[in-house]
């Protein structure tokens, strides 16, 4: 089946959660057997592009919305102009789709348009692929922000409208959590099924691995944090190890990857302070990497921890975790979702401080066994892989089914 | 021969001119009284009469029983009746009487309190039929007013006494008092012939032939002498004799005293000579001590080093802090200072090692430069080499500090615009550094790790430095790409460790296995223990450190500084995990390390505390004391003056002493290099106009001039804030001099809990202490009395022993 993926973000270099799902959601159908052509509408924010890419300026998308943090809006209205369509039409061609994926509701219009205007499109089935209720993000996000309150809800009500259309013109809707699911079907999906997000599987190139190895090098262990700049995470990191990492010896390490690690000086507690020197000669703080660094430190480490202890959030940390079969401390927050943890070895759940240090301390200063091959038998194996994306995004690969449902 | 008159009024005289013819004759003394003194019958009884006294008073009756042997005495009143009346006695008078009227009489003129007594009465007429007398050659009636009673109870026409002799007069007084009772007498034949004044005497008429001795009163034909003349005669060859054996005795107890004061001077100087042999005995044991703990040293060394050479253990010395050291030595740097002499002296199984400048590198340090290292610091070197530089490193000398003062400069690193700037940098800048970029500063700031700030910097330049921004949840954007080359990089700068890099780059040549390495410096400042340790790991040696306090991490606001704070806790990191064992200056310290290891850390090296040493390298051969403006009387601080040493208290105390004493205040001896935080104090000082007129302030000072200063010192203070240990305040108690000490607990064990402790948060108490040391004579001495009593000094090469010794112990 020939199946065009629209989205307000390109897939040419995953870094966030959005194009982390649509990409997988691409992999799973193409390996389904489906042509998937995946083409993004999208800001010049991004730093790769592919061929079928879009970029549209600020100064353009600006005519549309006058709120800031309303860029995916203004994409929206901006989805039925000449140059979208003529470029969508361009990139598909003649040949029939069958399937138009939309991820988010921004381009309903233009699919709307071309549904109406282009044989391709004749007969085509929507599939609305969602993340979050929209119109309630958005809202969310425009809160406190000293904007008038007409135009925020102006724009709220806008993309409700365009939301509750989506829906009841989807063919299937696909969400991400049960919650969202039911707040679909209150707007009038008839077909949904819940998709959650997943993780990747692991495959840390040898190279790679090997490089890794030779800069942490000797006797040198780490602990990884992998995390976003979301408050709670730094919090959680405080709270389970302690204002002083003193407990830690100075050849043990705590790689600190993504946003977190630019946040995490600023939440430190005011008892830290004192300790300032010595927590940040232990924790190092990465930032951003690629994917392939960080499935090498994930092969590495030996202990990945994830602190969190409040807050929402997908908790893709801790399926990352899980899916990399290395040992794991963990909070009950970070844990939630995920209720077989207990059933996973050298996967331990703490909720003191205390506990969580001495299980730190164990995974440090314990026999390493590295490398990526499964040591754990089949039914933990099974179960380590109950969070990647081949097991959540399963459903689609017969979407054809799921369409005709 | 003379005869003795007793009687009152020569009554015995006249009676002897009319009866001497009479052998043995007999006589009746009613009211007899005494015996001897005024008594009218004693002339008789020593001429061999005898007679009868009547005498109710039972007081002369025991008397007259006792020297009137012959006599027939009767305790008992004369009267006219026989049974019993009240008998009146006035103890030791001659006025006792059976007459009420007259008993009151006395009582009320004389003050007297009589006494009654109720006595048997008797008539003379019974008692002459019981005695069967048959010539009374003369009767005496001295009765004190009851004469008539008595005179009627005598018949006279049976009992004829040739003589009748009567008290005539009413009782002490010249009132005659007859007329009741002579008529009585005159009608029984008996005719009056005398009267003395006193007495009537009267005659029977068949002896009339007597009556011309009457005639006459008593004259020097009567020869007489009165007993009383006679006894004040005896009285005075008595006191004749007792004066010369007085004198005789007074100038036996000359001879004696003289005796005495000859041994008590024998005494003395076999005192003192004991005293001198006392003193020779003790300066010989404590030579013989001193001997036997440098033999005990000695062994100890020699055991040390032997063990040493049995394990091949060689000590490697750190000099990193002397070597780079320009200022006297105190504290810290003394301990090191110590250690190294006596390493350099006594253990030949020794190398010393020291630092570079950068602290990127650490090698060997030959004896002789360590020798020359040792002369130079011993001879104050330094204090030369100082002259000329108004600013040494770390600290101000004072006449710096008296010149900004004058031009009204603003003092040291903690001026208004500086810590301006820095909140201008915390508040508005940093927050929007990048990481690399606030690491890259942080690492700069501290000072450590050049050889990543080259490194980093050199990598930074070849980067396109991004402004980030905080972003939400979901949101990870970025502006250049996170391909797994940029990453690797990445990491690598990020785990870089330039201690790795440095270790492998400048190993230290000729360290081995099985050295130890030992520094108790100032380590924080001189050392580079992320190196250390890297060389540790890799080498192998042992390690052993020194733990003086952890001031910096429980009292931040006494350093004045967040980032020595920071960094002081990461050194105790370093230290923890790196050191094999550890000595701490005192228990305190001690306590408070184990504090911190058991509350964060998992790793404990073994601990000893080993108390510093106290004594003086006094050697000023070469160099002078500077002439000092303080006075005779001083009290004396030593210490580096910095927030933490308290020395705002004791310009508050010497305000309020100049206040109550004026000028006979004692004077403030500061000795000390001026350190950080002190601004207020130094103007404090300033604007009191103390400075350099009751407080003085002395920087540069060598052992010998300290020594001087210790020794004239009044007493001593130390009212610090905090303390590992206290140094100044042992090497005042090693001196004799009392130092009044703050409440640190380390303090209290530094001075052997022998000083008075004060309230270091209260200038009134220092002041109510000091005045008692001014005010109360003695009360100083005293306080030094417990010193010298319980002091027990502590040698430095006893420190070094005993550190060397811990060092074997756990090697």
């Amino acid at each position: 089946m020939r199946i065009l993926q629209l989205a307000t973000y390109p897939i040419k270099e995953p870094l966030h959660g959005g194009q982390i799902r649509v990409a997988e959601i691409k992999r799973v159908l193409e390996q389904a057997g489906h042509e998937v052509i995946n083409i993004a509408i999208s800001e010049e924010t991004h730093s790769q592009y592919s061929d079928t890419d879009l970029l549209v300026s600020s100064e353009v998308l600006g005519q549309f919305v006058e709120l800031p943090f309303c860029g995916d809006l203004a994409t929206s209205n901006y989805s039925t102009s000449d140059t979208v369509i003529s470029h969508i039409t361009q990139v598909v061609g003649a040949d029939s789709v069958g399937v138009v994926f939309i991820e988010q509701p921004w381009l309903w219009p233009s699919v709307k348009y071309l549904c109406d205007h282009n044989p391709a499109f004749s007969g085509c089935k929507f599939v609305y692929s969602s993340q979050n209720i929209e119109y309630k993000s958005k809202e969310l996000l425009l809160e406190n922000r000293k904007l008038s309150r007409n135009s925020v809800q102006k724009v709220v009500d806008e993309i409700e409208n365009l939301e509750i259309e989506l829906c009841r013109s989807a063919d299937l809707v696909v969400a991400c959590t049960d919650i969202d699911a039911l707040e679909f079907e209150s707007m009038g999906a008839s077909n949904v099924v819940v998709c959650p997000n997943g993780v990747r599987a692991m495959n840390p190139a040898t190279d790679t691995v090997r490089m890794i190895q030779e800069v942490i090098g000797g006797e040198a262990r780490y602990a990884l944090f992998v995390g976003s700049a979301y408050p709670p995470n730094a919090d959680g990191f405080w709270s389970m190890l302690g204002d002083s990492l003193a407990w830690m010896k100075p050849n043990e390490h705590i790689i600190c990857v993504g946003g977190v690690s630019d946040i995490l000086a600023d939440f430190a507690p005011a008892a830290a302070e004192k300790n300032e020197y010595i927590n940040f000669d232990r924790i190092k703080r990465l930032g951003f990497i690629s994917t392939g660094v960080l499935d090498a430190l994930l092969d590495q480490a030996s202990v990945i921890i994830c602190p969190i202890t409040y807050g929402g959030g997908s908790n893709l940390k801790t399926a990352e975790a899980i899916s990399s079969c290395r040992p794991v401390v963990a909070t009950e927050a970070a844990c939630r979702g995920f209720d077989f943890v207990g059933d996973l070895s050298d996967f331990d759940v703490c909720s003191a401080e205390s506990e969580f240090r001495e299980s730190m301390k164990k995974f440090l200063r314990g026999r390493q066994d590295y490398g990526s091959v499964p040591k754990y038998g089949l039914t933990e194996s099974s179960l380590r892989t109950k969070v990647q994306w081949s097991y959540t995004l399963a459903q689609l690969s017969d979407v054809y089914s799921l369409l005709c449902a | 021969m003379s005869i003795i008159s007793y009687a009152q009024n020569f009554e015995d005289v006249m009676l002897w001119r009319a009866l001497k013819h009479v052998k043995c004759g007999f006589y009746i003394d009613v009211g007899a009284n005494d015996p001897v003194i005024d008594s009218v019958t004693k002339l008789f009884y020593d001429s061999g009469w005898r007679g009868i006294n009547v005498e109710p008073d039972e007081q002369w009756f025991l008397k007259l029983e006792a020297e009137r042997p012959r006599d027939i005495n009767l305790q008992c009143a004369a009267a006219d009746y026989d049974g019993e009346l009240n008998f009146y006695v006035l103890p030791n008078t001659g006025l006792s009487t059976s007459n009420k009227t007259i008993a009151e009489r006395h009582e009320h003129e004389r003050n007297y309190t009589k006494q009654i007594q109720t006595v048997s009465a008797r008539t003379l007429t019974e008692i002459c039929e019981q005695y069967n007398t048959s010539s009374i050659h003369f009767l005496k009636v001295d009765v004190e007013g009851a004469e008539k009673a008595v005179l009627d109870g005598l018949d006279l026409q049976m009992v004829r006494p040739w003589i009748v002799i009567v008290e005539a007069t009413r009782p002490n007084s010249q009132e005659d008092d007859y007329v009741s009772w002579e008529p009585g007498l005159l009608s029984s034949n008996y005719k009056f012939v005398y009267f003395d004044g006193l007495n009537r005497f009267y005659l029977a008429a068949e002896h009339n032939e007597l009556a011309d001795c009457f005639n006459l009163p008593p004259n020097i034909w009567d020869d007489f002498v009165l007993y009383n003349m006679i006894k004040r005669g005896e009285l005075g060859v008595q006191a004749v004799e007792c004066f010369a054996v007085l004198q005789e005795r007074q100038a036996q107890l000359d001879t004696c005293i003289e005796v005495a004061n000859n041994r008590q001077d024998q005494l003395d100087n076999s005192r003192k000579l004991v005293e001198e042999k006392q003193g020779q005995l003790e300066a010989s044991v404590k030579s013989a001590e001193d001997k036997q703990r440098q033999l005990v040293e000695s062994q100890k060394i020699a055991h040390v080093n032997r063990g040493l050479a049995q394990r091949r253990r060689r000590l490697l010395v750190d000099v990193s802090t002397l070597l780079r050291w320009d200022r006297p030595v105190v504290g810290i740097v003394r301990a090191q200072l110590e250690l190294v002499r006596y390493v350099f002296n006594r253990v030949p199984v020794s190398t010393f090692v020291a630092f570079n400048g950068e602290r990127d590198c650490i090698s060997i340090v030959s004896k002789e430069e360590v020798a020359r290292l040792i002369t130079k610091i011993d001879s104050c070197e330094y204090l030369a080499e100082n002259e000329d530089e108004s600013v040494t490193k770390g600290g101000l000398v004072v006449e710096r500090l008296k010149s900004k003062l004058a031009d009204g400069e603003e003092l040291g690193v903690g001026s208004t615009s500086i810590r301006f700037l820095g909140l201008l940098y915390a508040k508005f800048i940093a927050p929007w550094l990048p990481i690399r970029v606030k690491f890259l500063l942080q690492m700069l700031r501290l000072g450590r790790f050049r050889e990543l700030s080259r490194l980093a910097l050199s990598k930074l330049i070849n980067r396109r430095v991004v402004f980030g921004q905080t972003k939400g949840d979901g949101e990870e954007g970025s502006a250049e790409a996170y391909d797994d080359a940029g990453s690797i990089r990445k990491l690598n700068e990020v785990m870089c460790e330039p201690h790795a890099l440095l270790a492998k780059k400048h190993p230290p040549l000729g360290f081995t296995p099985e050295d130890i390495y030992i520094s108790i410096g100032l380590d924080w400042d001189h050392s580079n223990y992320p190196l250390l340790y890297k060389l540790k790991k890799t080498i192998g040696f042992k390690v052993v450190g020194a733990f003086y306090d952890a001031i910096p991490v429980v009292r931040p606001d006494l350093v004045q500084s967040s980032d020595f704070s920071k960094m002081f806790s990461n050194y105790i990191y370093m230290l923890v995990n790196m050191a094999d064992s550890v000595f701490c200056i005192s228990n305190f310290s001690k306590g408070q390390l184990e504090k911190i290891i058991d509350k964060d850390y998992e790793c404990s090296p073994e601990l000893r505390t080993i108390y510093l040493g106290d004594d003086l390298q006094v050697s000023d051969e070469y160099h002078e004391f500077p002439s000092r403006p303080h006075g005779e009387r001083y009290a004396l601080y030593v210490s580096t003056i910095e927030v933490r040493k308290n020395h705002q208290l004791l310009v508050d105390t010497w305000v309020r002493l100049w206040e109550k004493y004026g000028d006979a205040a004692p004077d403030l001896v500061l000795v000390g290099m001026i350190g950080w935080g002190v601004e207020n104090t130094i103007h404090n000082l300033h604007k009191s106009g103390l400075l350099d007129k009751k407080i003085f302030i002395y920087s540069n000072v060598s052992d010998g001039e300290l020594h001087n200063l210790y020794e004239k010192s009044l007493f001593c203070v130390f009212p610090s804030l905090m303390e590992g240990w206290g140094l100044g305040a042992v090497e005042a108690l090693k001196y004799g001099k009392v130092c009044l000490i703050s409440s640190c607990a380390a303090l209290s064990e530094a001075t052997q809990r022998l000083v008075p402790v004060l309230d270091e948060q209260s200038a009134d108490v220092w002041v109510k202490k000091i005045s008692e040391i001014l005010d109360q004579p003695g009360y100083l001495e005293v306080l030094e009395g417990s010193v010298a009593k319980g002091f027990e000094s502590k040698a430095w090469t006893q420190f070094a022993t005993e550190f060397v010794e811990f060092v074997r112990e756990e090697h």
